[in-house]
């Protein structure tokens, strides 16, 4: 029988560094946030709903969310951010997914072009935007992907041409989450030359929605809902203090940005609403429906743990492009099998409230899986990191 | 006592050593004893054994450590049933260890009539042939649970085994008078909790070697002119095992982590975990198997060592279906949320 010879270095390239216990603060903070949520639901601001934080749009409650503090937490204070810790920062957003609020006004300039600007921005730019962002007062959109690049974004055609003070963009980004309600949009573009390659060719441009050029036609999802866009830039002028960081450094920047985007308790909570209640209403089911129940809050709760492993590795500085990958491809994968379980529960079906929950969450599922790095291509970079970690 | 900076770390390491040894040495025997005595020595099997019980007065995020790293190899000892169930049902029982090896025999049959008498067979007790001396407990056929600690040669057993070919084996008892009592009723109840707890670490430490096994295959096998890593499919299995292998490692985290900030919590715990480690048992030695091809199909190569052992981990002390349920029960949805973030 063949010896074993283990190096370990696998485990090291997948270690998620743990937490022993969330600070004092981050609990009262907690404790503050249910008490916020629940004054917000008793006075019917909001209804608990799967996907809350792309499909519930509500400026009034992203107002009352910054009034409280808890946008751009982790913020200096010179950018009219609050100086808290990554943590308390999870704390908040995973108290709102858990709850199903509508976080949708605020969710992406929060959660990453937000701190883009932040890493990325010149000290002007940050002066003047972020403190709207962290009242709440701007929204800002990105856009990414085109009709003919999606999941090869680096293959993108939307094109800046250097003139006199600043840029002209033309092109069509799609899928643009909320650009219809947004004031300003991040456009990914390529500013060198068509056989350049992306690390050096693709920059950043933050461009105003209300300028000359821009139209925003909707796109409406099998929910009949209205989150998406298609944008189309015919020579929109973009002077050049809106460019993000460096000319030609937009494939890089982005790629931060992405991690961010991936990372996020966001990534298995869509479909936690359907879950509580499915969790409810089955107590008075069968066994079974009980056990399938309990399956998917086993493979719910780890995935927690490990997001907050990301949250310590990205506050330290370390690369979570690996770890985010992984935990995006399980977290989204169970939240589509969520309503795939609780739709076979005769019991949960018959409670209203699950029902209601079960089809917002049928009609979203596809979209999990797709949006934000689709499973295969996630799938290719976590098989890609394994490999380099073999001698 | 001097303190050590990070203790778990250094044990973690001597640990490894011991097992790695054992596994270049390539001893082929039911039952390793110089890897035994290497770990008694080291300290593990009674780590958190209470220290005026003769152990070491340890934490179980030490010993959960030590064992999780141990099983990384395919070892033939019983330290996961020592260290972790013979262990608590030592705290709990306030019974001395004095070295030897410790088995628990749970589930034994036993009538009351006026006193606990234990009669009858057990199967698949892990173990129990190497056993120095158990720690029985009952569960009179009116629900009294009763315990007794006994030598090894006070009982009958015929061996048995795992399709791992770890002993398991009928523990047959002819008339032993058991202590009953309301503090035996925890410790009896609790058993199956720390069994699955056990068996989740097993499960865990040997994921992390199947899956460096599996990337190690994948990236120096080559077919049609390329490693197999150059196939999607195959890029995909590999990705899907790593997402497996991280998940019950949290899932092992998550246990420790609820049972240390609350003891009442371990059920739930040892339910989150032995799901969840089983579920990623299953699939991990299933993708294990497809992306090594034919030739991890054979008694030969190192992959069965492991899988045999996930295989036949993944059922005792309770499967998935049942500890789901259970979960299920535990943590009904309203108490969701709550429980989730209790801990960290």
């Amino acid at each position: 029988m063949s010896a074993v010879t283990l190096t370990g270095r696998i485990d090291r390239a997948l270690e998620f560094r743990g937490t022993p216990q969330l600070s004092r603060q981050a609990r009262q903070l907690r404790t503050e946030v249910r008490e916020f949520l629940t004054e917000q639901r008793a006075a019917g601001r909001f209804v608990p709903s799967c996907d809350a934080w792309l499909c519930g749009h509500s400026a009034a409650f992203s107002h009352a969310v910054a009034e409280r503090g808890w946008l751009g937490m982790t913020w200096p204070a010179k950018y009219g951010g609050h100086e808290r810790s990554e943590l308390e920062r999870f704390v908040v957003t995973e108290e709102m997914l858990a709850a199903g609020a509508p976080v949708g006004a605020h969710w992406g300039t929060e959660r990453q072009l937000g701190p883009n600007i932040l890493k990325y921005g010149t000290e002007e730019m940050k002066q003047r935007l972020l403190p709207e962002f962290a009242k709440g007062a701007i929204q800002i959109s990105a856009g990414m992907s085109e009709p003919s690049s999606g999941s090869d974004l680096a293959s993108l055609r939307t094109r800046a041409v250097k003139v006199d003070g600043g840029w002209t963009v033309t092109g069509h980004k799609i899928w643009t989450s909320h650009a219809h309600r947004s004031d300003l949009i991040v456009v990914l573009c390529r500013t060198g030359d068509d056989d350049a390659k992306p690390r050096d060719a693709i920059s950043q441009l933050i461009v105003d929605l209300k300028a000359p050029g821009i139209t925003v036609t909707p796109i409406r999802l099998i929910s009949g809902e209205h989150h998406f866009n298609e944008v189309i830039f015919d020579g929109v002028f973009v002077p050049d203090d809106m460019v993000l960081g460096d000319v030609g450094k937009g494939w890089e920047q982005v790629g931060a940005e992405l991690t961010l985007e991936r990372s996020g308790p966001d990534r298995f909570l869509s479909t936690f609403p359907l879950l509580a209640a499915y969790g409810e209403a089955c107590q008075s089911g069968t066994a079974d429906e009980i056990s399938e129940y309990g399956r998917l809050v086993a493979r719910m709760w780890p995935l927690r743990v490990l997001s907050i492993g990301i949250v310590n590795r990205l506050a330290e500085g370390s690369d979570a492009g690996l770890a985010a990958a992984l935990v995006k491809d399980l977290g989204t994968r169970l939240e589509q099998e969520i309503p795939e379980v609780a739709r076979l529960s005769a019991t949960a079906q018959a409670d209203g409230e699950t029902r209601r929950l079960l089809e917002q969450a049928i009609v979203a599922a596809p979209g999990f899986t797709l949006r934000g790095g689709t499973s295969e291509v996630l799938r290719n970079i976590v098989a890609r990191s394994l490999a380099k970690s073999c001698p | 006592m001097p303190l050590i900076a990070d203790a778990g770390a250094l044990l973690v390491e001597a640990v490894t050593a011991a097992v790695r040894d054992a596994a270049v040495s390539d001893r082929d025997v039911d039952f390793d004893r110089r890897l035994w005595d290497d770990l008694v020595k080291i300290g593990v099997p009674t780590l958190t054994v209470a220290e005026h019980l003769g152990g070491q007065g340890g934490t179980l995020p030490d010993a959960v450590a030590a064992v999780q790293a141990a099983h990384r190899y395919p070892i033939n000892v019983p330290i996961a049933d020592v260290a972790i169930v013979s262990a608590a049902a030592a705290n709990r029982l306030a019974l001395s260890v004095n070295g030897g090896l410790t088995i628990v025999v749970p589930g034994a049959p036993a009538t009351n009539d006026g006193a606990l008498t234990i009669r009858g067979s057990v199967d698949l007790v892990p173990w129990a042939r190497h056993a120095d001396r158990l720690i029985v407990l009952a569960n009179a056929d009116d629900g009294t649970p009763g315990y007794v600690e006994i030598a090894r040669e006070e009982v009958t057993v015929v061996e048995g085994h795992n399709l791992a070919d770890e002993p398991r084996d009928t523990v047959t008892f002819d008339g032993l008078a058991a202590t009953t009592g309301v503090a035996i009723e925890q410790a009896v109840h609790d058993v199956r909790s720390w069994g699955a707890l056990a068996r989740s670490i097993q499960i865990a430490g040997a994921l992390t070697a199947v899956l460096e096994l599996t990337v190690l295959h994948a990236t120096t096998r080559e077919q049609f002119g390329q490693p197999l890593t150059g196939f999607q499919a195959v890029q995909h299995h590999l990705a899907a095992m790593a997402g497996e292998v991280v998940s019950a490692k949290a899932a092992v985290d998550l246990a420790v982590q609820l049972i240390g900030d609350d003891p009442t919590m371990l059920e739930v715990a040892a339910a989150v975990a032995k799901v969840r480690t089983g579920a990623a048992a299953n699939e991990s030695a299933r993708l294990a198997h497809q992306v090594h091809g034919a030739i991890g199909f054979t008694r030969d190569h190192t992959l069965q060592q492991y899988t045999r052992r996930l295989w036949s981990w993944r059922d005792e002390y309770g499967n998935e279906r049942e500890w789901s349920e259970r979960l299920g029960r535990l943590v009904p949805g309203d108490q969701l949320w709550q429980t989730m973030t209790s801990v960290p």
